[in-house]
């Protein structure tokens, strides 16, 4: 209301928008939640940071860590801080509405032409193509960047508060035009203002970490709120920022304050302890996210029995065998087991998977699997303890939260040919040993599998390493462009389907490609639009 | 609201028309036998069906447009004369207008949440 308050008269559009899902929605969710449940006992509420400092801290492997929790806006707060220690959080500041990087991501989303809340991470994908042109225009216009990190937006330049579009009239004369329009060509332009916004990112984040450091004089940090996504931004906190360690809720989104809201309902209101790790071994508590539904051979093979799908029912040794010399032959495989992932990543339960070797296999994925822009990169699983023979990175990353650099001794020469190739040109140059998953600035999106947290995926890249030596795959979530990931098998077939992967793996059932398998993608006549 | 829309969707659906072509018949009829208090009393009925038919057709963007009007009536009546008061007073309750400051960290009132504050909306 004092948004509205403080633009009005303008801000009638917004308002109308907003007051019935308000009116309609949010007032009334304890009675919601009845209706959509048997529940009947006592609905607590937590503050919108304060749920995202929970689910940080709560689940990490630190008996006592500051928290920094960055995203778009929750209730007042954009950003906030604290620490955690034990069973209890406190979060001793935070800046407020409308002055949020993550909202100042999210209008360059839409300025390059992406949808606001889900094409954040092609922005960061698109960053490495271009030049930092606008990064002192942005630190210079859009707003007052402190160097401990807060920061107030020029709200001229924004109209988010008073419209349902993200940028202005003077937000687009500075930047010289219109945003892109969805689905057409992504040129030079949205190359440099994805490397400008992200590079501001980055320093954004590494001085409020620096402050956060400062204030608390903890050792290690803990994260979560949307921005906390950023594994890019991450990966540079790990390299250059003061903490010893960083953890990050892999569910760093909105829908990780479902964890945080009830892990803050477990601890702090009905005080509940919290046992961290006496052993040493640092582990967290989130089951390395893997907290899904999962379903059982019996009811994964009644899915194909009911659609005449045939199939390979074999034990888990040849299995494994099979399907790594299929990945060793360029086939691309779709991989359906266990729980499914908690989250926005793929982390082996449901995933994509192919050859990190191959040349060809990012556009095979790109353009024939998930039918997604040809640019966007794709994340190595790796194992953990051979991680630092591909990548300098010198700490687990089971959750796909950081990005480092490929190693030097898996980076090849470039042709003297490629030296004058821009933008998406650079696609074709092949940077090192495992072309497919490293990106155009050498970095990689890194997964490391540890046997305890996943040991058929860690079996399959074992299998797969021993016929190749190479200790990687490409782990891509299962799913097509626009669609979420699969969660059932009854969605495994019907992605299977309408893609062109070669192999459906489910359990312990091995299923080809067949005419029974495209009939019964054809019958499910579900279109979802396009992310 | 729902027992309301499915009434007027039942309306929309043929009844209205049917009963409007009924009534004309009816009205017709009387005239033709001299009897305007009749004519006058089915004219007007078929009239009225006609309007809750189309009313009952378009019944979810009347609802809509119903609902639309009334807050944007509140919008204006309110909103506006909220900023005045606001803005006279020097008041910046996002901070837009404050001159710029070296840190722009809020401290919070309170660091964590009361029992009070978990209950505070059930």
């Amino acid at each position: 209301m004092a948004t509205y308050a403080d633009y009005a008269p303008r801000g009638l559009d917004s308002w109308l928008g907003a007051m019935p899902e308000w009116l309609g929605g949010k007032l009334a969710t304890p009675a919601r939640l009845r209706r959509m449940s048997d529940f009947r006992g006592k609905v607590v509420f937590t503050e919108h940071h304060e749920a995202h400092a929970a689910s940080a801290f709560f689940p990490s492997p630190f008996a006592s860590a500051a928290i920094l929790t960055i995203d778009g806006v929750g209730e007042w707060a954009t950003t906030a801080y604290g620490v955690g220690r034990d069973n209890d959080v406190e979060l001793f500041a935070e800046l407020h509405f409308p002055h949020s990087l993550g909202l100042l991501y999210s209008a360059f989303t839409y300025y390059a032409g992406f949808r606001v809340n889900s094409g954040e991470y092609k922005l960061m994908g698109l960053a490495p193509y271009g030049e930092p042109r606008y990064r002192d225009l942005i630190l210079e216009k859009l707003g007052d960047f402190r160097e401990d990190g807060s920061l107030r937006l020029d709200m001229r330049y924004f109209s988010y508060c008073d419209g349902l579009t993200m940028t202005s009239d003077a937000f687009h004369g500075l930047f010289g035009g219109p945003p892109r329009a969805p689905e057409s060509p992504v040129s030079a332009r949205e190359m440099d203002i994805a490397r400008s916004i992200q590079e501001v990112t980055e320093l954004c984040v590494l001085r409020a970490a620096r402050h956060v450091h400062r204030e608390t004089g903890e050792r290690y940090l803990c994260m979560a709120g949307g921005v906390a996504l950023n594994c890019v931004a991450n990966g540079r906190l790990l390299r250059e920022g003061p903490f010893e360690d960083i953890w990050v809720q892999p569910a760093a989104g909105d829908s990780g304050g479902a964890v945080g809201a009830a892990l803050s309902a477990w601890h702090q209101y009905y005080g509940n302890p919290r046992y961290t790790d006496a052993t040493g071994t640092r582990t967290d508590t989130m089951s390395a996210s893997y907290l899904g539904p999962d379903f059982t051979d019996d009811e994964i093979r009644a899915v194909l029995n009911a659609r005449s799908i045939p199939y390979d029912e074999m034990h888990r040794g040849d299995l494994l065998r099979n399907v790594a010399a299929r990945l060793a032959s360029e086939h691309v495989v779709g991989w359906f087991q266990g729980r499914m992932e908690f989250g926005p990543r793929a982390l082996g339960n449901r995933s994509i998977l192919g050859d990190p070797r191959s040349p060809r296999m990012q556009s095979v994925l790109n353009q024939k699997i998930k039918f997604r822009e040809s640019f966007r990169p794709f994340a190595p699983a790796v194992l953990e303890e051979r991680a630092a023979e591909f990548f300098d990175l010198n700490r687990a990353s089971p959750y796909m939260l950081f990005a480092a650099p490929v190693s030097e001794t898996c980076r090849l020469r470039t042709p003297p040919e490629t030296e004058g190739l821009h933008g998406l040109d650079r696609l074709r140059i092949q940077r090192s040993t495992l072309p497919a998953v490293t990106h155009v600035d050498y970095s990689a999106r890194i997964q490391t599998v540890r046997r305890g947290d996943n040991a058929l995926f860690y079996d399959l890249i074992t299998a797969f390493d021993e016929i190749t030596g190479c200790p990687v795959l490409i782990n891509t979530s299962f799913n097509v462009r626009g669609e979420p990931i699969v969660c059932n098998p009854q969605d495994a077939v019907r992605c299977f389907a309408r893609t062109k992967m070669d192999v459906l793996v489910m359990g312990r059932f091995l299923v080809p490609r067949s005419e029974a398998v495209l009939r019964a993608g054809a019958s499910d006549g579900t279109i979802l639009e396009l992310d | 609201m729902e027992r309301y829309l499915n009434l007027t969707s039942a309306f929309g659906n043929s009844p209205a028309p049917l009963m409007c072509a009924s009534l004309l018949f009816v009205t017709a009829a009387a005239l033709g036998r001299r009897r305007r208090d009749w004519a006058w009393t089915a004219a007007l009925g078929g009239v009225a069906v006609a309007g809750l038919g189309i009313a009952g057709r378009r019944a979810p963007a009347v609802i809509e447009t119903a609902c639309d009007t009334a807050l944007a009536g509140t919008f204006y009546a309110a909103l506006p004369a909220a900023a005045a008061v606001v803005r006279a007073l020097g008041y910046d309750p996002l901070q837009r207008r404050s001159a710029p400051r070296d840190s722009y960290w809020i401290p919070r009132y309170y660091t964590k949440q009361t029992r009070e504050q978990f209950e505070r909306a059930s």
